[in-house]
Parts: C-alpha cells; sequence; structure tokens
C-alpha cells in the first residue's frame, strides 16, 4: 500500500503526458483487443483457454516463443512511475513489432508491490508473465517484510532508475547539506524527516545518517512524495526524499533541494550537487528491473532481454523516460544484474534494521 | 478563471459532452427509479472508467450525482415514493400537489428550485474549494484526525437511527479498512494468515458489496411491492415570474441551508433537504399549510438538496475527505486515477479541480433542460417493472469487484460484505457511516500515528491547538446533545410526516 | 424472529468480530518509529465498538425504538408479500457463476445463464416468461461481455 500510494501522487506533469499517454494506451487496447477478439472468433474453445493461460506451455524453444500475448503485471497502481515506465515500454515494443505478440499490462496494486509480485512468483515459468517491480523488493526483502525476494525470480533486464534527492523548504534555516548534517549530529532528533517509512524515501534517510555518524532524524510516517512536499510546505516537517522527477515538479514551488544521492549529478537539476561530492558518501537510487518466474527457460529470457533491450535503446523511450519520468538508464542483464541485485541487498540490509516492527 | 474557461471548453468538447449529458441523464433515471439510487449507479459505473480518461470519468460521476439528486424528486412528486432518500421530504408537499391536480406545476417548482439550489452552491464551491485547500495544507496531523473525528459524531448524529449504531457503523468501518499492509509501518496485520489479504479489502469489493448487493438483495426480497400509481394529467410546468418572486427569500436560504449541510463532512442531501423544510416551516407566516401541498414546500426541499451537491465537494477536494456517501465513490475513482484528493489537488491538478467544477455547472443546466423537455417520458417509464434490472446490477457488480484488482478474490469479499451491508442494513445500522468510516480509516489512523509521533507520544497536544482542541470540543457536545435530544430532526420528520398524511 | 432478537444478533455478530480483531492484533508489537505501532488502532477502535455494542444491546431491550423518517402513506402499506428466498435463490445463482468462471468457462455464457435462472426465479417459473427471458438473458451477457472485454478493456476472468 504504501509505495503503490507513494507512487501513485507522483506529479508528473498529468496534462501534458498522462493523457497523451493513455489515449495510447487506449489505442493499443483496441489493437491487443481486436487480436484477441479474432483469435476467439477463429479458433475453437481450446484456444480462448490457451489464452486465458491453462494450457502447458509446449516444447521451450526460441522459435515458439511468444505463441500467445505475455501477460505483464504491474503491481503498482496506476499514475504513478512504475505503471508509466512499463506502459512506455510497452508501446515502443508494440510500435516496433519487436515481439510478434502483444504485451497485455495488468496493475495489481497493493501492498507496496508485493501481491502483484507473489502472483508472478506463483505463476507457470513459461515466459509468458513477467514482471516490473522496483528497489522496493530488495527493501523488503531485508526488512524482512516478505517471504520472497529477488532470488525467487529470474531477473531479466534493468530498466531505469533514479537517484534520490534531500529536500528542505526554501525558506527554512538549511541552506546546505552541510548545515543540515551539522544540526542534527550535533542534536539528535531535533528535527524531523518526514516520508514513507519502509519505502524508497525512507531509505534514502537511512542511507543519509550513516554516512554522518551519530544522525538520528526523528521520523514521521505522512506518506509518499506529495505528502512530504506538503508537509515541507505547512512546516511541519523539515527534511525530506524525493526523486528526480518530483523535484523538477516541486522546485518552484518552495522546495530547496540539498543534494543528490547519486553517483553523479543528474543532468535535469546539474546545479546540485552530488552527497559525495560534497564528503558524504550517501548513495540511493531506485531502480525499476524487469524478473520472470524463476525456472523460466533461458532461451525465452533471452528473446524478453532482446525485445527489450531494442526498446530501451529506442529514441522515444529515451526520451519519454528521461523528460517525463526523470529517469537515467543503465542496461544491464543476465549475472551482473544478478550480482548488482545481490551486492545492493547486502549493502541494505544492515539500515532495514527496525523497519519491521 | 482561465483554467476554469479551458475546463469548461473541454468538458462541453464533442469528446467529453456525451458523458456529461448521458451521465445527467443516466443520473435522472437511476434517481427516478425507486430502490436504485444515484450512489449505487455512480458505484457500479466505476470500473467502466478505468479505462476513460480523468475528464471522462470525472465528467461523467459528477453529472451522475447532480441528475441522481434530481431524478429522484419524480417518483416523489408524482407516485409518493422517493427515487432518492434525498427526496423524502419532497413528497411532503409535492405529492399533494399533483394530487390537487397541479402535478405540471410541482414539477415546475422542484425543477426550478433544484437548478436555483444547485447553482448558489456551485458558487460557494468555486469560491471555497481553493481557500480551504490552502488551510487545509497547514493542517497538522492532529487537526486532521480532530477533523475526521468530528465527521463521524456527525454523521453519526444526524443520520436516520440511533447515534450509538452509527458511530459503531463508522467505527467497524475504519475496522474494516485496517487489515493487510499496515500503511503507517509497512507490515502485515489481522490478515489471519490470508496473503490475498495482504493489500487490505479491495476498496471497491467493499463499497460495491456493502452498498450495492446489499441494496439489490432487500429490493429482491419486496419486489412483489405494488407500485400505486396516481392519475395524473400533466399540466403546464410553467411556473410565472410572479410566483417565483414570491419564493426569493425561501430559494436563497434553502440554498444557503444545503450548501453549508453539503460543506459540513458525511452529512449529504437527505440532511440538507430536511432543514431546509423545517426552517421554511417554522419561520413560515402560515406553517400550517405545508404538508398540503405547498410550494414553499416543494422548493424548500428540493433547493436543499440540489445545494448539499456543490456544498459536499468541496470538503472533498480540498481536505479529502468526503461530504456525502455519493463522494465516497468519487473519491475513489478519483484515487483510481492516481490521484488523492487533498490539499495537494488545487496545487498539482488545478486542470482536474477545474474539470469537477465545469462539470457540476454545466450538468445543471443540462439536467434543467432535460426535466423540462423529457419528464413527461420518464413518468412513462416508471410504470415499466424494473425487476429485471436487478440481475443485471449485479452482474455489474461482479465486474466492478473483479476489474479493480483482476482478482476472484475481490469478488468474494464483495459477497461477504454484501451479507454484511444487508444484515447491518436491516438492524438499523447505517451504511452511509460504514462507507464513510471506511474511506476515512486510514486518515483516522495515519494522523492519529503521525501526530503521536510529532508529539513524543503526548496525547494532550490534541487540545492544545486551536483547530485540533475546537473540533474535539466540538464533537463532544454534538455527541452528548444528541444522545440527549435523540433523534430531535427525525421527531420533526416524523411530524412533517403525519402532517402530510 | 422479534426485532429485538435480529438486532441483538447483529450486535453480538459485531462484537464478536471487534474481539476476534483485538485478540489478533495483540502480537503486533509496539513500532520503533510511532509510539503506537500496528495493533494500537485496531484495539483503540475494537474495544470502542465493544463499548458502545453494549450500549446498544441495552438500547434494544429497554430503550424506544428511533422514529424512521418515512415517505407519508408509506408506513402501513406492507400489503405485498415478502421474498427472502428470492435473495438467497439469486445469491446462489451468483456464487454458481462465479465457480463457472473458476472453472474457466468463458464470461458470456455464465453471466447468461445466471441472468436466466435469476429472471424466472423472480418470475415464478411461469412458461410464457420463458422465452423473452431466455432471449434478454443471452442477448444482456453477451452484451456486456463485449461491452466491457471489448470496448472497455477489463480482463475478464
Amino acid at each position: 500500500m504504501k509505495l503503490s500510494t507513494a507512487l501513485a501522487r507522483l506529479p508528473f506533469d498529468r496534462k501534458r503526458s498522462n493523457e497523451k499517454n493513455s489515449r495510447q494506451i487506449s489505442k493499443l487496447e483496441h489493437v491487443l483487443t481486436a487480436k484477441v477478439v479474432s483469435t476467439f472468433a477463429g479458433h475453437a474453445l481450446a484456444c480462448a483457454f490457451a489464452f486465458a493461460g491453462l494450457c502447458a506451455a509446449p516444447a521451450a524453444s526460441a522459435q515458439d516463443y511468444p505463441t500467445k500475448p505475455i501477460r505483464w503485471i504491474i503491481p503498482y497502481n496506476p499514475g504513478g512511475a512504475t505503471d508509466a515506465s512499463a506502459r512506455i515500454l510497452q508501446i515502443a515494443i508494440e510500435q516496433n513489432k519487436l515481439l510478434p505478440q502483444p504485451i497485455a499490462a495488468v496493475n495489481v496494486g497493493g501492498a507496496g508491490g508485493s501481491i502483484g509480485a507473489r502472483q508472478v512468483k506463483d505463476a507457470p515459468p513459461d515466459g509468458y508473465t513477467i514482471l516490473i517491480h522496483q528497489s522496493a523488493m530488495l527493501i523488503q526483502e531485508a526488512a524482512g517484510l516478505n517471504d520472497f525476494g529477488y532470488k525467487d525470480f529470474e531477473p531479466v533486464i534493468s530498466i531505469n532508475r533514479q537517484c534520490m534527492v534531500a529536500g528542505v523548504s526554501e525558506t527554512g534555516p538549511y541552506k546546505s547539506y552541510k548545515e543540515l548534517m551539522d544540526a542534527i549530529v550535533a542534536k539528535p532528533r531535533s528535527i524531523v524527516w518526514g516520508g514513507n517509512i519502509g519505502s524508497a524515501n525512507h531509505m534514502a534517510v537511512a542511507v543519509m545518517e550513516k554516512a554522518s555518524p551519530g544522525a538520528d532524524f526523528k521520523k514521521v510516517q505522512l506518506g509518499g512524495a506529495a505528502e512530504s512536499y506538503a508537509g515541507i510546505k505547512g512546516n511541519i516537517i523539515t527534511l525530506g526524499n524525493f526523486g528526480v522527477g518530483e523535484i523538477v515538479a516541486f522546485r518552484g514551488g518552495g522546495l530547496r533541494p540539498l543534494a543528490v544521492l547519486g553517483e553523479k549529478r543528474d543532468p535535469a537539476i546539474a546545479d546540485v550537487p552530488t552527497a559525495r561530492e560534497l564528503g558524504y558518501d550517501a548513495v540511493f537510487c531506485n531502480e525499476h528491473n524487469l524478473y520472470a518466474p524463476k525456472g523460466t527457460p533461458k532461451e525465452r529470457i533471452a528473446v524478453l532481454v532482446e525485445a527489450f533491450k531494442k526498446a530501451l535503446a529506442t529514441e522515444t523511450v529515451q526520451k519519454e523516460f528521461r523528460e517525463k519520468l526523470g529517469m537515467t538508464m543503465e542496461v544491464r542483464t543476465g549475472d551482473e544484474l544478478k550480482q548488482q541485485l545481490a551486492g545492493e541487498l547486502e549493502r541494505l540490509r544492515p539500515m532495514t534494521a527496525g523497519m519491521k516492527n | 478563471m482561465e483554467g476554469f474557461l479551458s475546463a469548461s471548453l473541454a468538458v462541453v468538447s464533442p469528446g467529453t459532452l456525451p458523458f456529461l449529458v448521458g451521465g445527467t441523464a443516466l443520473g435522472v433515471l437511476l434517481g427516478a427509479i425507486p430502490g436504485v439510487t444515484g450512489a449505487m449507479g455512480i458505484a457500479l459505473l466505476l470500473p467502466l472508467t478505468f479505462y476513460m480518461t480523468v475528464n471522462n470519468a470525472l465528467t461523467l460521476m459528477v453529472s451522475m450525482y447532480v441528475g441522481a439528486i434530481a431524478g429522484g424528486l419524480v417518483t416523489a412528486i408524482l407516485l409518493r415514493i422517493p427515487g432518492e432518500p434525498s427526496s423524502i421530504v419532497t413528497t411532503f408537499d409535492g405529492n399533494p400537489m399533483a394530487r390537487k391536480g397541479q402535478p405540471g406545476k410541482a414539477l415546475g417548482y422542484a425543477v426550478g428550485a433544484s437548478l436555483f439550489g444547485g447553482l448558489v452552491s456551485w458558487a460557494a464551491l468555486v469560491a471555497l474549494t481553493y481557500p480551504l485547500s490552502e488551510i487545509a495544507v497547514r493542517l497538522r496531523p492532529f487537526d486532521l484526525l480532530a477533523l475526521v473525528m468530528m465527521a463521524l459524531v456527525l454523521i453519526a448524529a444526524l443520520g436516520q437511527g440511533s447515534i450509538i449504531k452509527g458511530l459503531i457503523s463508522g467505527l467497524l468501518g475504519i475496522l474494516v479498512s485496517m487489515p493487510g499492509t499496515d500503511p503507517s509501518a509497512g507490515n502485515l496485520r489481522l490478515t489471519f494468515g490470508i496473503h490475498d489479504l495482504d493489500a487490505g479489502f479491495s476498496t471497491l469489493a467493499v463499497l460495491i458489496g456493502a452498498y450495492a448487493v446489499a441494496q439489490v438483495m432487500s429490493d429482491l426480497i419486496e419486489v412483489e411491492r405494488k407500485v400505486e400509481t396516481v392519475e395524473t394529467t400533466m399540466g403546464s410546468m410553467w411556473i410565472s415570474m410572479r410566483e417565483w418572486k414570491a419564493q426569493w427569500w425561501n430559494l436563497i436560504r434553502s440554498s444557503v441551508i444545503g450548501t453549508w449541510v453539503g460543506i459540513m463532512p458525511g452529512i449529504g442531501a437527505t440532511v440538507g433537504s430536511l432543514v431546509s423544510y423545517t426552517v421554511a416551516k417554522t419561520s413560515s407566516k402560515t406553517p400550517e399549510k405545508f404538508g398540503t401541498g405547498h410550494p414553499d414546500g416543494i422548493v424548500a426541499s428540493e433547493c436543499g438538496n440540489n445545494a448539499t451537491v456543490g456544498g459536499a465537494l468541496v470538503p472533498l477536494i480540498a481536505m479529502g475527505i468526503p461530504g456525502s456517501v455519493t463522494d465516497v465513490f468519487l473519491l475513489a475513482a478519483l484515487v483510481i486515477h492516481g490521484l488523492q484528493p487533498g490539499p495537494l489537488l488545487f496545487n498539482q491538478h488545478p486542470e482536474i479541480v477545474y474539470v469537477i467544477f465545469a462539470a457540476c455547472l454545466i450538468s445543471h443546466f443540462v439536467l434543467f433542460v432535460i426535466m423540462t423537455a423529457g419528464i413527461r417520458y420518464l413518468i412513462k417509464l416508471m410504470t415499466v417493472p424494473v425487476w429485471y434490472l436487478f440481475p443485471i446490477i449485479l452482474l455489474f457488480c461482479l465486474i466492478g469487484a473483479f476489474a479493480d484488482n483482476n482478482r476472484v478474490f475481490d469478488v468474494l469479499i464483495m459477497l461477504c460484505f454484501a451479507v454484511v451491508g444487508f444484515c447491518m442494513e436491516k438492524t438499523g445500522f447505517s451504511l452511509g457511516a460504514f462507507v464513510i468510516g471506511f474511506v476515512l480509516g486510514p486518515i483516522t489512523e495515519k494522523s492519529l500515528r503521525a501526530g503521536l509521533t510529532l508529539s513524543d507520544g503526548s496525547y494532550l497536544d490534541i487540545f492544545m491547538h486551536p483547530i485540533s482542541g475546537t473540533c474535539m470540543v466540538l464533537s463532544a457536545a454534538m455527541f452528548v446533545w444528541s444522545l440527549r435530544s435523540q433523534h430531535r430532526i427525525n421527531k420533526l420528520a416524523a411530524q412533517g410526516g403525519e402532517a402530510a398524511a | 424472529m422479534s426485532k429485538a432478537l435480529k438486532d441483538s444478533g447483529v450486535i453480538l455478530a459485531i462484537m464478536l468480530a471487534s474481539a476476534l480483531v483485538y485478540w489478533d492484533s495483540l502480537k503486533l508489537k509496539a513500532g520503533v518509529y510511532d509510539p503506537l505501532g500496528s495493533g494500537t488502532m485496531p484495539r483503540i477502535v475494537a474495544v470502542t465498538i465493544i463499548v458502545l455494542s453494549i450500549v446498544a444491546l441495552f438500547q434494544t431491550f429497554f430503550g424506544a425504538p428511533p422514529p424512521v423518517l418515512k415517505a407519508p402513506g408509506e408506513l402501513e402499506e406492507e400489503d405485498f408479500e415478502r421474498r427472502p428466498w428470492l435473495a438467497v435463490a439469486v445469491s446462489a445463482y451468483l456464487v454458481g457463476c462465479l465457480v463457472l468462471l473458476y472453472l474457466k468457462l468463458p464470461f458470456g455464457p455464465s453471466s447468461s445463464l445466471f441472468l436466466f435462472l435469476s429472471s424466472i426465479t423472480i418470475k415464478r417459473f411461469e412458461k410464457a416468461s420463458l422465452l423473452p427471458s431466455a432471449a434478454l438473458s443471452l442477448a444482456v451477457g453477451f452484451g456486456l461481455t463485449y461491452l466491457f472485454g471489448g470496448l472497455f478493456g477489463v480482463d475478464l476472468p
């Protein structure tokens, strides 16, 4: 619930981006349903069953995959960054005909993405059910909130990432990252942080605390980025953590970004320094990755990797990720992706202590 | 202003206008059918809006809301059966007037008053929402908590039946919102080991089950109820300017009362028309005429209930607190489209707010046209038996509950809550309080916990700040008052009814 | 069953449910970040409900029944037959329809069957109503399938 609500409130320009997006989606749906309807008309009942996923997958080989639409579970509600990322990719794959069969994106929101993720985990590993998920899965695993983790899936490809930014009020007393951290180290629990406990922005403040020994913010559960922003505006909290896309959206409205918690500066807010530049080793980026159920045949994973790689390389996807969502991309697949996930999990584990009650 | 103009243009654009006109017409139709309320219709249309643009979805729902409240007046006047609960008071004077051979005139008064009340409350909506949302951004968690508690006490105190049962219903709603992932700490609770409950009860499944399915079930039991038709020869609906002039003070007073009642969180159109009617009666020089087909009674009631629509949208948009049961469904629709009603809505998506404003205004005019032009046909429809609608509505419910998350489990939840809702309704527990408690539950808990974190665990803090302190004192006073003079409003209503009978 | 008996039955059920919630929430420990944790709020609500339920129970037997807002003339006209079994039957059909869907029978036929059964039950299996009911059910059942599946893109069961 937490992450989904947080992301559902991501403030990208709905009028401009989302409506166009949804128009595209509905167009796509017409194509999709037309296909489905023709399948129903053309074949007997058995085929309809196959569509419903009842028939067992035929022998695994790259040539005969995919022979039916792929169900892509988005474990969050429409309107958030995860949903938008998936929809943009889905349209790109459809338009460039990168797969012979359509991808049907289905939102199964709730419980910070665990509901949808669990559905995919328990789905038959035939390559016809895939999942987009974000770093929340690692946090939930590290904190022990879920009884499954990324190892219960077959990581396919990394999609995009967005580094977190520490933000305070423009009219408040803290003008630099150093001032803020010095103040909190000098007097622990004197400054209030507001956000979503157990989610990406909580992880970000945990990383900040770790980089400045002795720092301890008073943490208040407010909700997603929009609530943190409202809290800063209403002077209820002092510090909040936001994604780059959110900073771009809120910046004119009284929010001052202090530092990017990334390896390097983000082109969208190039004037904001990274915490590392300022001498604090605080890095946390939220990443979207594509997963398939554990045991999905390698050949089929390869087909998916191929199609998504091409889609990620298209100009429209790059442009929309960058401009609409404030996301950057680093394509990783296979063992490289697995290693990175394992490393991130171990890095986060000590900081999630106490996230589960 | 510019934003509002462009939103108005968007609402009357060829792509959206059908939704506006269709929504209003459908609202009138459903409002006119006894046993099928507008809130239910909106609940059933919710799943359809998943795949519409936000503009179309909101236009459709707001115009249905406006249409439904007015639709109830037709059967209330002609058949003495309120099509909507909010039209009960209209039967007091509307039906006697129709029986006296002036059905056209009664309808004319009612339709005109609806338009007037709607417009006044629309003006209030536009004028108040922005300032209120500016204040609401600065509300501390405890302020919000106190406001929500006041809303719950209010709906229990002014709803029908016992205040104790009203409070139990509201609290039960809060309790039902709790299983699943705790939104504040992220851990699972109260799921009893069922993983399908990890996200809690699906909002749509609970709302549709408790509200729509339960209602259809009780309608089915009473399917043999005969509609007592009143032979009416439609006279002219024309009300002269001179006759309206005699009503001007009544119109303004009832509109203001209706708007104010609408703004109060949790109570809706029924109370709005009831209070307007009571005030009109007590301040009248000829109170004995009320209940005998007095135009003042019709005007007060219809003006009062339509004025609540605009008023009830104010707390919904500005604070995310639904002003009535119908607003609960509007809230759900907004959330489905990734929009959280609340103080930030105006900041982040002003265009959405303007679309709501525009739809609310324009649909009132569309409503007026539909009612004046189509009322004859609407009357014919009243005599058509509606029993075959019930299974279709149930099918809609099934699809709606399923479509929320594409899970069969949610359909089962819907059926369970249908049983719960049915039992509660039959034993005098208010379902309105239940669904409002259900959508307010998460806010209540979040504000309590965030507030306690901020105050380092001190509950006293809630009385120390002006807004939260005032709200707490008001809720306590209201609780004591309604315990003492229990069901005062209902008694007044009963007296009105007796006078009319 | 008398009204008081019905009322107290529902009140007792509510108390039982609240007690269950109270018992289950005892497992939840206090929070790290906030003083309450996940369990306190459910406990507060459950206890309040139980306390109020006791008052309500008391009122059921000793209090005066609250006047109910009704349209005039609606009061005594109860001269029609109530059919509680109809609601039960239609609910059963709905569950049956769900089972059919669960067995992967497509939505069109299952919903048509549901509509047909419900409508003829409402009409007390009159012969004259069989044919029109069947036609209507098929039309609406498959029409809805098209409406939702085709036009609105709902992923039907």
